[in-house]
């Protein structure tokens, strides 16, 4: 009978040592697994790569078409979108017509066509000294074409315009404002 | 054939037209500010396509056209002429220009108008096949050619001495 009880206590006393052990372990591991994550800020469901100071470049048939560099980018995969940062696009030119450089606060990549919608203090400028500004607009790289349908401000040399809604293309530099145009022309400078 | 000969060798320079006075400061020294519905840039032809009720400004001169075409120097950017295609109409101070077609050269200060050009100030009218309007100067010579002949209307300002209308 004595035996029966004393074995009784100690399977009681290894099942109780067993029971703390576990939940000491689990507890040490919840733990210790927080701290670990508390490195890497959790991304937003939707993002599944984010990327900081990102540098693409578009070519085509070996020739560089432009350039896009961002302060950071995120990769949502189910829209197959690159949501960017700081963003700036160089476009290369010739002497004459010089290269220009765009930037915006924002961005989103279109990874299929390569399109580019630009939002926040879009401001555009060449090494000649065209430059032009706008709220949000968009670059359609088939056609290498930036278009946007807000109120536009553009300057080239002696050539000051204000309109809503602007096509740009490019490669010829040619430039469309599509409503309500008010231009200055300024004279010559004296000699 | 006579008649064709004499109307294109016509020439007539409009002095009674002009007012006399102090020639205004130089124009081409003056901004040129233009509004349209529209407007292209090509850089590479170093012209500016204004469309859709263009008014364009410089100093005293108002043009109005359906279209603007601006040309500007390639060293500089300087404006080197403007052309207005289209319902052409010019207004400086009382006087008053139409046309098809007109162009302002910036250097020499002189609009070219084509395409039934008329000229008018008050009840004063002249038309021609082109008429060349000088800025500055206020006076414009006025051209015939074949049917087009020079036409003026001139009201004389003393109507008990020499009343009437001159053709």
């Amino acid at each position: 009978m004595v035996k029966t009880s004393k074995i009784r206590h100690i399977l009681a006393v290894v099942i109780i040592l067993v029971t703390l052990y576990l939940v000491a372990s689990l507890a040490i591991r919840l733990v210790g697994g927080n701290e670990k994550e508390a490195g890497l800020p959790k991304l937003p469901r939707n993002i599944d790569l984010s990327l900081k100071t990102l540098h693409y470049a578009e070519t085509r048939e070996g020739v560089k078409k432009w350039d896009l560099y961002a302060d950071r980018g995120e990769y949502d995969r189910q829209r197959d979108v690159t949501l960017l940062t700081g963003v700036r696009i160089v476009f290369p030119g010739t002497d004459k017509t010089g290269e220009i450089t765009l930037r915006s606060d924002k961005a989103e990549y279109f990874n299929a066509t390569k399109d580019v919608t630009l939002t926040g203090n879009i401001h555009a400028r060449s090494t000649s000294g065209m430059e032009f500004t706008t709220g949000r607009a968009s670059y359609r790289a088939s056609r290498q074409l930036v278009v946007t349908d807000d109120r536009v401000s553009f300057r080239d040399a002696r050539f000051a315009v204000e309109g809503v809604g602007m096509e740009f293309l490019v490669p010829t530099r040619t430039l469309r404002i599509l409503n309500d145009v008010r231009a200055t022309i300024a004279p010559a400078p004296k000699d | 054939m006579k008649r064709t000969i004499i109307s294109a060798l016509f020439l007539l320079t409009v002095t009674a037209m002009a007012v006399a006075g102090p020639l205004p400061a130089s124009r081409g020294g003056q901004p040129i500010t233009v509004k349209s519905n529209e407007l292209s840039a090509d850089s590479r032809n170093r012209t500016a396509t204004f469309s859709g009720k263009v008014t364009a400004r410089q100093g005293d001169l108002t043009i109005y056209s359906d279209r603007l075409i601006v040309h500007y120097r390639d060293d500089g950017g300087d404006v080197e002429k403007v052309e207005a295609v289209g319902n052409v109409k010019i207004v400086q101070g009382n006087r008053l220009a139409t046309a098809k077609e007109g162009v302002y050269y910036n250097t020499e200060q002189k609009i070219v108008l084509s395409g039934d050009p008329k000229v008018y100030q008050g009840e004063n009218m002249i038309s021609g096949k082109v008429i060349t309007y000088f800025v500055n100067e206020e006076r414009s010579v006025v051209t015939g050619g074949g049917d087009s002949r020079v036409e003026a209307v001139i009201h004389p300002t003393d109507k008990g001495k020499n009343g009437g209308t001159k053709r």
